[in-house]
């Protein structure tokens, strides 16, 4: 009966239960106590630095500046956010890419209208007016670019107005002092708000923008063997962060699959690239070469393995299986008969099969041959008739 | 003591009601925590911590929902914060020595016992473990799993994919040794 692993799984450890080491109370008994103590020591030493706090707080309150409070103005920049999912998916569709893809760091440019809010009135709602005097060179906050991007992300903010007494930016709890541009790098998706305080004459002035930040995924894979004309591939995709991916063989599409197949159909260098999306118009894009060859002879027997330390597994191996466990021969055409013997330095007969599906794995008489160089001797004959007749030393290779 | 006394004298820090709920609970929880550990030492560790934060935590159960699901969550939690600083790092070396092998596996005749699908289990990598135990075994879906591990729901199925992957590969090598090892003795008597 074929049994599912999900199912073998969960029926095995659902409610599987295993008596924990029996001093274990005793630890956590002891644990315990003294996280209470902790707890009480934690809550009066929390009392104290609140109070202390706050008292100092009370004495200097009269030059802090902090976030906007009601009596001031507060001058926000509107500007239309147009997250356009489409984006991504234009660019799926498209059959072609070239070296520099910049999809990923797509911007989207802001309405410049600027309206104000302020923070007057008794219910403290935010009201957006139009701006009542436009020459009023007060009025006129600051500049930011880009607002909307992948990570990682430098954003300039360019303070607009140059006469004032006193200017303080604060991004993300940060306070930027008396100048005039701020470059800040955002490595972390999220929201971010901009305040920008100013003083002149007398009059205070906040201003108020935010940036949108999106994770930029990262597109990674691997080809683990070297792929042969006519043969099978299979791209191992290690993206991380993505939703969509777009798979490139010279610059055509060649699917949107998570980990294609693909066959070669000539020998050479392929380019094989990878764009990897979010969805929310990020993406990364890695390329690597690949070199595609005719394999020399019809059948290939590998110089080298490494046996499986843990105990022999007959032999058993599987074409599309990557570990290389199991010495057997890569076969380019159909073998119909197949003899293999292996033997050692000293000439003993280690492994001997005639069966191609069936390879040595390292094990003579249940144990775990030394780490050498053998012998092989194979004969047989392909599909179309041909006979062959091969031999060669391969090395086992492991580490206790 | 009936479950309403002993979240009562729970609350109240009664050292002879935590006694209690550890002996009724401690053999399944350590279960679980074997499940996503790397060695029983840890997963000892990993069970003492998730005690202290179910006794610390006890006044935060609303009493709506079962207790033993409350008590889990916390502990599967908590295993997984354990090792929150390992998963975030994804270059795993052995990543490419998965063999493309086949979902399904033949078992029946094969007794394998809990010992051994553990260890296969606990040698899973960081971030694979976490997300077969809690897709397959918890039951969670991708997107709870995703948000626990703060990792995409995509990355979620794709270490789901590659830690069945592994499973079964290793499995299949379990299988095949003991079936050598039953061959040779059969030869050898």
């Amino acid at each position: 009966m074929e049994q599912n692993i999900e199912k073998l799984f969960k029926t095995k450890f659902e409610n599987y239960s295993q008596k924990p080491p029996s001093n274990l109370w005793n630890k956590i008994h002891r644990g315990l106590k003294k996280k209470y103590f902790f707890k009480t020591f934690t809550i009066i030493t929390s009392a104290i630095i609140i109070i202390t706090t706050v008292v100092l707080f009370l004495g200097n309150q009269t030059n802090v500046i902090n976030k906007p409070e009601k009596s001031d103005k507060l001058i926000v920049n509107n500007r239309q956010i147009e997250q356009d999912n489409n984006i991504a998916n234009e660019n799926i569709e498209k059959d072609n890419v070239s070296d520099n893809n910049e999809i990923g760091q797509k911007v989207i440019t802001a309405k410049s209208n600027v309206l104000y809010v302020d923070l007057n009135s008794d219910s403290a709602v935010l009201v957006y007016k139009p701006i009542e005097n436009k020459d009023d060179n007060n009025q006129e906050g600051f500049a930011l670019s880009p607002n909307y991007g992948c990570t990682p992300l430098t954003v300039r903010l360019e303070n607009s107005n140059t006469d004032y007494e006193e200017l303080k930016w604060i991004v993300n709890n940060k306070e930027y002092k008396n100048t005039d541009i701020v470059d800040v790098e955002i490595d972390k998706p999220g929201k971010y708000e901009v305040l920008l305080y100013r003083q002149d004459n007398g009059t205070s002035f906040w201003f108020y923008d935010s940036i949108f930040v999106e994770q930029t995924p990262v597109a990674d894979f691997e080809i683990s063997e070297t792929p042969f004309v006519n043969k099978k591939v299979v791209f191992d995709n290690l993206s991380f962060d993505a939703q969509n991916y777009i798979w490139f063989v010279n610059n055509h599409k060649i699917s949107n699959e998570f980990e294609p197949t693909y066959v070669f159909e000539n020998a050479g260098t392929y380019k094989i690239t990878l764009i990897a999306l979010n969805g929310k118009n990020c993406s990364d894009t890695v390329y690597k070469n690949v070199s595609v060859e005719i394999p020399a002879e019809k059948i290939v027997f590998p110089s080298a393995f490494k046996p499986n330390i843990y105990g022999s597994n007959g032999g058993y191996y599987s074409e599309n299986q990557r570990v290389n466990e199991v010495f057997h021969p890569v076969v380019f055409q159909d073998v119909v008969e197949f003899e293999m013997e292996i033997y050692n330095r000293q000439g003993l007969k280690v492994f001997e099969t005639n069966n191609i599906n069936i390879g040595w794995d390292g094990y003579y008489k249940n144990t775990l041959v030394n780490v050498d160089v053998y012998v092989y001797y194979a004969k047989g004959k392909f599909a179309d008739g041909e006979d062959f007749s091969k031999q060669g030393s391969v090395t086992v290779i492991y580490e206790k | 003591m009936n479950e309403k006394e002993l979240l009562e004298r729970l609350k109240k820090r009664d050292s002879t009601a935590q006694k209690y709920l550890f002996d009724k609970y401690s053999a399944l929880f350590y279960g679980i925590c074997l499940r996503y550990a790397y060695t029983n030492d840890e997963a000892e560790d990993i069970l003492q911590e998730g005690f202290l934060k179910i006794y610390m935590n006890i006044k935060k159960y609303s009493g709506s929902g079962s207790f033993e699901g409350w008590m889990k969550k916390i502990i599967i939690n908590n295993a997984i914060n354990y090792y929150h600083k390992d998963y975030k790092y994804r270059h795993y070396s052995d990543i490419k020595d998965i063999g493309d092998v086949a979902d399904d596996i033949e078992v029946d005749e094969y007794d394998l016992s809990h010992e051994d699908l553990l260890k296969v289990i606990q040698e899973l990598p960081p971030g694979y473990k976490q997300v077969f135990n809690l897709y397959a075994i918890e039951g969670y879906k991708h997107k709870d799993i995703a948000d626990i591990m703060e990792i995409s729901e995509n990355t979620s199925k794709s270490q789901y994919h590659r830690a069945k992957k592994i499973l079964v590969d290793k499995i299949h090598n379990l299988i095949a040794a003991r079936e050598n090892n039953i061959k040779n003795r059969l030869a050898n008597n």
